[in-house]
């Protein structure tokens, strides 16, 4: 008697690769496409979570590509106005569509009909970057100005790095029902007016985000015939849904919807990979413990568990770098011996 | 009812309590091995009345063998250096040196103060990549290896528990000390492992080793391991933290009391204290 199981690997078995293994040593990839050394390029782009992403890849030594560096501001100016958050100054790109229209904006023309919105203090922001420029622009056409000289850095985050990480968050969305454009906040949340006659509510289904995320990856490819990307899924909950029904129903679906893209994506090109960082933070073997008290933003703890994992994975790293940060062993000793602390310790812990 | 003795280290006071929370069959009489090296004659003559007999097998260097009674059984103490690969033993004069941590040192302050290390460059050094460098980073597997195999050896399957107890959390205060559940698990593993069904609770007794010292596990370390950490020193006896720059302060006053190059790493922690002392050199370059 056989079955079609008999021989299959440890990582294929839940209990040898999850419940026999401690929770911060649990490591979901295998068979990584490719290997990313420190010369390679790489850039980040997509929803909140990519944030943690890119901060790591920064901390690690990676050879992260920073189109809008703003290298002639202080690095507390830098940070408050959120230079170096991703590769370009685009701010959190939360569905598929917007990393879409971006590409098009930058290299086919595309032209958006909303191009400054107006906040409550009576300054005006991009509208698909409400939050990166804090304090605002005086005048519709200093946003418009600002967005040309972003779009000319964008074009840079497409063409030059090697590898592309990008991050899907959501599948929840507003767009324009004048010209299709998708915001990542909806108009009137941080600037602008919700006119129902202007904007509507879309929850992108799977073969709207397949549809999105082809386009983009073939577009991508087409302009930069060198580049690999790594898809991820954000662990990150939804903050609030506009569907009439729970935010963690909702949360299931988006999620659901853009780890299937993934894994589509995944068998249709294979210089696309997946990191399961979603998982890893998600997973029911972590029980919880990735997440900060509101049950929704990931803590350090969660994304430096991801990291140590895209590190072991995908990093090439020589091997003296391994044997370096071993240490020597305790002598050997027999399992009768053991440590006996001193006795006016144990003093002090009699009862 | 079963009359059992329990003699084992600073764990014993916390097994004893575990042990008599997860059974009713018995009644138990603790002591631990400096009580038993004082009143040896008369412990001689009492030990054999007793239907089991368990010790930590790291007490066998006392002068007595229990190979004599008839019932005696092992449970070892929970070993673990990977949340502490830092610490260390020092000696002088043939004698163990008692610093801020009573014997428990800090490689990285000791080299420090070899290497002529002011307290606040001392304090730069407690960063991930001299971590990284030192090895403290990777001591996780071999050390649960090693505790595995120990209590493989006495029959006792410790490996599920182990998982829980690192969650999230460390389990251990130190080398020696483990917190009170780990205790209590071994515990209930020992009456299983003799075909006894322990009692249905959650109740976990008393933490026993938290009046004792209390290293913290550096960030950078928590961090590799899936919790936070510190770098708050409990002292002895007190509930009262020190911060690292007070450690390394008190520290730096126990060394200067000697002349130079009388310290040094117990034999057990030499080749560890060259290494991390290789590394601080390295780094100064």
């Amino acid at each position: 008697m056989t079955n079609p199981y008999v021989g299959i690997k440890d990582y294929q078995l839940w209990r040898r690769s999850v419940a026999r293994v401690e929770t911060h040593l649990f490591d979901p990839v295998e068979n990584p496409r490719y290997k990313i050394d420190s010369a390679m390029k790489i850039a980040t782009a997509g929803s909140c979570f990519a944030q943690h992403i890119s901060r790591q890849m920064q901390r690690i030594g990676f050879h992260y590509l920073i189109a809008e560096s703003g290298e002639e501001l202080t690095a507390q100016e830098r940070s408050r106005r959120n230079f170096g958050v991703f590769s370009a100054r685009y701010g959190n790109l939360y569905t598929a569509r917007q990393l879409l229209q971006l590409f098009e904006e930058v290299f086919e023309g595309r032209t958006p009909l909303d191009t400054a919105w107006q906040r409550k203090d009576g300054k005006f922001v991009d509208p698909f970057r409400p939050l990166i420029e804090p304090d605002g622009y005086e005048t519709e056409e200093a946003v418009r100005e600002a967005r040309r000289s972003h779009l000319a850095s964008v074009k840079s985050v497409f063409l030059e790095p090697d590898i592309f990480v990008f991050t899907l968050g959501l599948t929840e969305a507003w767009r324009s029902k004048s010209d299709g454009s998708v915001f990542p906040l909806a108009p009137g949340v941080s600037a602008g007016s919700y006119d129902p006659e202007k904007y509507e509510f879309i929850n992108f289904n799977v073969s709207d985000v397949d549809k999105d995320m082809t386009l983009f990856l073939e577009k991508l490819k087409a302009v930069n015939p060198r580049v690999k990307v790594m898809l991820t899924v954000s662990p990150v909950p939804l903050v609030a849904t506009y569907e009439d029904r729970s935010v963690l129903v909702s949360t299931t679906y988006s999620k659901s919807v853009l780890r299937v893209v993934a894994e589509q994506m995944l068998a249709r090109f294979d210089w696309v990979d997946y990191f399961p960082s979603y998982e890893i933070i998600t997973g029911s073997y972590a029980g919880g413990l990735y997440y900060e008290d509101d049950y929704r933003e990931v803590n350090s703890i969660g994304v430096a568990h991801a990291m140590r994992c895209f590190v072991k994975n995908y990093v090439s790293r020589p091997v003296e770098d391994e044997i370096a940060t071993t240490m020597p062993p305790l002598p050997e000793t027999p399992p009768q011996s053991g440590v006996i602390c001193d006795e006016r310790e144990i003093e002090m812990m009699r009862p | 009812m079963e009359k059992w003795l329990l003699i084992s280290n600073c764990n014993t006071y916390g097994l004893a309590n575990s042990l008599k929370l997860l059974s009713n069959s018995f009644s138990l009489d603790c002591f631990d091995v400096f009580e038993l090296m004082k009143n040896m004659e008369t412990y001689k003559e009492t030990m054999p009345g007793y239907d089991r007999v368990i010790i930590n097998p790291a007490i066998q260097f006392v002068e007595y063998d229990f190979t004599l009674l008839e019932n005696v059984s092992r449970i070892p103490g929970i070993d673990f250096d990977a949340y502490h690969p830092d610490l260390c033993y020092l000696f002088a004069d043939g004698q163990r040196i008692y610093g801020p941590t009573a014997g428990y040192h800090s490689m990285l302050v000791f080299a420090a103060f070899e290497a002529g290390y002011s307290v606040e460059k001392t304090q730069r050094l407690f960063r991930r990549e001299i971590f990284e460098h030192c090895g403290f980073l990777s001591r996780w597997e071999s050390e649960r290896d090693r505790l595995m195999k120990v209590f493989s050896f006495f029959n006792l399957d410790i490996s599920a528990p182990f998982r829980s107890w690192s969650r999230g959390e460390s389990f251990m205060y130190g080398l020696g000390h483990p917190k009170a559940r780990p205790i209590h698990d071994v515990a209930k593993v020992f009456l299983e492992s003799i075909g006894m069904e322990p009692n249905k609770s959650d109740l976990v007794p008393h933490d026993t080793l938290i009046d004792g010292i209390c290293l913290p596990v550096y960030p950078e370390i928590a961090e590799t391991f899936g919790f936070r950490g510190s770098r708050m020193f409990k002292v002895l006896g007190e509930y009262r933290l020190m911060s690292l720059e007070e450690f390394t302060q008190k520290s730096f006053e126990v060394y200067s009391q000697w002349a130079p190059g009388e310290i040094a790493a117990e034999y057990f922690f030499a080749d560890r204290y060259n290494h991390v002392k290789n590394v601080i050199a390295e780094a100064d370059k």
